[in-house]
């Protein structure tokens, strides 16, 4: 009887939650409709103030911050465009429609620096797992690791021995760790800034060699923070320390 | 013929006498050599030009430092002549002087009163050489109007002297500031009587330090005639160029050298033949010109780019009622003197609903006249995407005049734009593969997967990580489970010890439950086994069919104390008693029974589990 009670009751609250969810994610829609139509009518201002609303909500996406992006591309800021173009990207990955405008706003910019090669996993991470949906890769890897766990109390509660099961189990096992393994490198990947735009117009960057123009929109890689400035590394290798205010991270 | 000569010089007078007042007055000293053996003579001539002989007045032989004067009379000599339908008259006073000595002699400024007013030539310095060490002389021409003064004694062949044909660098400033602009002319002077040609450049010329436009000079030039140093010289301008030094500091802009060929010209043609015996080839360079650059002032405005010189700016937009969407046209020239080649493009801030494309640049330069001058246009596509009415902020250009040695701010104002109509969005003029437009951003994105904006990413919360660690806890339960299995099924000893205290726990809670039905044979019957399969268990013997004195020897064995011992003893004969006899025993008995029971249970593990 007790148990057949607080059944009910979590299934009445996770109803419960499930609807205020789905009331919630209507409202951001329809801000986020709201949006377009003031970017459809050119009111660029007014759209970035519907796109915030939307963050404030809760919920976001890669679309919002490729519309973000726009709409700042269309104010003239184009260091907030590229910062939004990027967050875009973080989610949505190299989709063709994003690319053209970072690539359209990456000639506006006109990057004074040339670009280190990255690491040879690099573009393969990116390509392969970086964009893909992290929890997928979770429920993957955690079914795997259970099957995996499974047969190897079988093994242990039977004591048969079978290469059949043993070979399945190792592979559960391996596969399954491997997803999990993949699943919080992309959780992190995504989390953890380690990136910014300049977002501010004639920007200082002080180095050892003295002081370098950094243009507006130029993406630079957070190296440390200090209470003098953040330390950040430009495309081309260069390290020095700018304000923290003319960075926006990614 | 004598007649048409007569003619013709009457007409020429006539011309001459009509044209005189028109023609401007000009008095200049000339010698016949600035160079001059010392059994030489030099003539000195005050040659008077537009004036008539009888407006001269108060005519003196000019005094002289080394030189002696022969004859205070002077020669006179009148000619007429027509130059490219000009007619002009020249009078000329000549005195000959004698050298005293060797070294630099002078002649002193000579004077000369024409209608009342006062002339004054320019004094003549002259080098007095050995007489072998005269130069040579050009051949004299019996037709010479001034021959009779000359030299009687025969001279040596002539040769072409440094200062028979020279350059002259003439820069407009020799100081100037950092990239402001300054002209040199480059003039070759040469003596009457000279005929350079196929003049070209001998060496490259460079000035390092300068940003440099050339001027343009006319190739077939007139010369102009200039008198230096005595001497009459025809004059042409071979180059003009305009410098802008780069950076502050003694700069110096190489020498202009040239090859050239001279002739000496004989004053009658038909001497030619006799005299000309071909061009000689001379090269000839100008100095070096030093030009002192001064750096700019300090406390530049803001948005000064460098430019220096005379500039004025303006700006126009080509409409300023448009619909979104449709461009406008900003243009911004900026003329006037300077190097207008190096202005930069003035930064305009139009609101950031207007899209800036890149300006074209167009600038036209004149390299005319002694300056360069010309204007720079720049022109802005502006497309409004917003609806409003916007004023562009003026647009302002800095420059340094150095003539008034201070920066200048031009600024031009531009009117308000309206931007009317609404929803539209950049029309492409073509498209990319993908179908976006080439030279603007895609349109925006419709179909977002909503996500929690401030959801903590998994790899930081604790579920995930606890899910890892369950199974492993899991496994290791059953693992445990296995091995407890495997020894209960192989350790009987371990198995009784374990099963001991459950069994009795089992059997006092069956006579719990009789104690409540009143069933007192079973339920001490329940009590005995409890004890017994306790001690049984715990010792590992087999319970049943054990005496009492066994019982005593296995648990005094086993290290239970006489006392717990007999008082089991006592209990068991109580739970005997209670089962066969006629008599049933109370509640409270029973109670007491079972308490007393449990107590002894107790007693009993502790004092084995001590004796362990």
């Amino acid at each position: 009887m007790h148990i057949r009670s607080a059944l009910c009751l979590i299934l009445v609250a996770g109803l419960g939650t499930a609807r205020l969810g789905i009331a919630q994610t209507t409202q951001a829609a329809r801000l986020f409709d709201t949006a377009n139509d003031q970017f459809a009518a050119g009111q660029y201002a007014d759209a970035l103030n519907s796109y915030q609303d939307v963050l404030e909500s809760g919920y976001a996406s890669g679309a919002l911050y490729h519309n973000m992006g726009s709409t700042f591309y269309r104010l003239d800021q184009i260091g907030q465009a590229v910062r939004h173009y990027e967050k875009a990207r973080r989610l949505i990955g190299d989709d063709p429609q994003l690319m053209h405008n970072i690539g359209i706003v990456e000639d506006r910019i006109g990057s004074p620096f040339s670009v280190l090669p990255k690491p040879f996993w690099h573009s393969w991470w990116k390509s392969w797992f970086a964009t893909r949906n992290p929890w997928w890769y979770l429920v993957a890897g955690m079914t795997l690791y259970l099957f995996g766990m499974t047969l190897y109390a079988h093994r242990i509660w039977t004591q048969v021995r079978n290469d059949w099961l043993r070979r399945l189990r190792a592979a559960a096992l391996a596969a399954g760790c491997l997803l999990l393994l993949i699943a919080g490198g992309i959780s992190a990947d995504r989390s953890i800034s380690e990136r910014a735009a300049v977002v501010a117009p004639d920007v200082q960057l002080t180095s050892t060699d003295g002081q370098v123009a950094v243009p507006e929109g130029i993406i630079v890689t957070i190296v440390s923070r200090a209470t003098s400035g953040i330390e950040v590394r430009l495309p081309n290798g260069v390290r020095g320390y700018v304000d923290e205010t003319a960075l926006g991270e990614i | 013929m004598r007649k048409c000569q007569t003619t013709i010089l009457v007409v020429l007078a006539c011309l001459a006498r009509i044209l005189a007042p028109a023609q401007a007055q000009e008095v200049v000293g000339l010698v016949s050599s600035t160079t001059i053996g010392t059994e030489e003579l030099v003539t000195y001539t005050m040659e008077v030009s537009g004036a008539d002989l009888q407006s001269i007045a108060n005519l003196q032989p000019p005094e002289s430092d080394g030189l002696t004067l022969l004859s205070t009379t002077p020669s006179q000599q009148t000619s007429v002549s027509i130059v490219n339908g000009r007619v002009s008259r020249t009078v000329g006073f000549s005195w000959r002087y004698r050298p005293e000595r060797e070294g630099q002699v002078e002649i002193a400024p000579g004077r000369l009163d024409i209608d009342g007013s006062t002339y004054e030539t320019q004094p003549v310095a002259i080098t007095v050489v050995p007489q072998s060490e005269r130069p040579r002389r050009q051949p004299r021409s019996v037709f010479s109007p001034f021959s009779l003064f000359d030299d009687p004694e025969p001279a040596p062949p002539a040769t072409i002297g440094e200062r028979d044909i020279f350059i002259e660098a003439q820069p407009s400033a020799r100081e100037a500031y950092q990239n402001e602009q300054v002209t040199i002319d480059y003039d070759l002077y040469f003596k009457t009587g000279l005929s350079p040609r196929n003049s070209r450049l001998a060496d490259s010329w460079d000035a390092e330090g300068f940003w440099r436009e050339d001027l343009d000079v006319t190739d077939r030039a007139v010369p102009t005639t200039a008198v230096l140093d005595g001497t009459r010289y025809n004059v042409v301008t071979l180059k003009r160029v305009a410098v802008f030094p780069t950076r502050s500091g003694e700069l110096a802009v190489d020498p202009l050298r040239i090859a050239t060929e001279v002739i000496p010209q004989a004053s009658n043609p038909f001497d030619r033949s006799l005299f000309s015996l071909g061009y000689t080839s001379v090269e000839r360079a100008s100095p070096t010109v030093a030009i002192l650059s001064k750096p700019l002032p300090p406390d530049q405005p803001s948005g000064f780019t460098g430019a220096v010189g005379q500039y004025e700016m303006d700006a126009t937009l080509s409409r300023t009622e448009v619909e979104i969407g449709e461009p406008v046209q900003l243009d911004v020239t900026i003329r006037g003197t300077g190097n207008i080649a190096l202005v930069e493009t003035p930064a305009i801030e139009p609101p950031g609903i207007f899209e800036v494309y890149d300006p074209e640049v167009q600038t036209s330069i004149a390299d005319q006249g002694d300056a360069i001058r010309g204007s720079k246009e720049f022109t802005w596509l502006l497309i409004p995407r917003s609806n409003g009415t916007f004023v562009i902020p003026p647009v302002r250009f800095s420059y340094f005049d150095p003539a008034r040695s201070r920066y200048v701010i031009d600024e031009a104002a531009l009117p308000p734009v309206e931007v009317t109509g609404s929803a539209a969005m950049p029309v492409a003029v073509s498209a990319t593969a993908s179908g976006f437009p080439v030279d603007d951003i895609a349109p925006l994105l419709r179909s977002p997967r909503w996500m929690e904006s401030d959801v903590r990413p998994f790899h930081a919360r604790a579920w995930p990580y606890i899910l890892l660690a369950l199974p492993l806890i899991a496994l290791a339960g059953v693992l445990m489970a296995r091995r407890r299995a495997v020894r209960l099924a192989t350790d009987k000893q371990w198995a009784r010890h374990r099963s001991a205290h459950p069994l009795a726990r089992k059997h006092l809670k069956q006579a719990t439950n009789l104690l409540k039905t009143k069933q007192p044979v079973t339920f001490y019957e329940c009590l005995d086994k409890a004890v017994m399969s306790f001690v049984g268990n715990r010792l590992n013997v087999a319970e049943l069919g054990l005496t009492r004195p066994q019982l005593s020897d296995e648990l005094l064995e086993a290290g239970v104390t006489r006392s717990v011992l007999e008082e089991l003893l006592v209990f068991l004969e109580s739970c005997d008693a209670a089962r066969f006899s006629a008599q049933q025993p109370s509640g409270q008995q029973m109670e007491d029974d079972l308490s007393l029971a449990r107590r002894l249970l107790s007693t009993i593990a502790v004092e084995l589990e001590g004796a362990d």
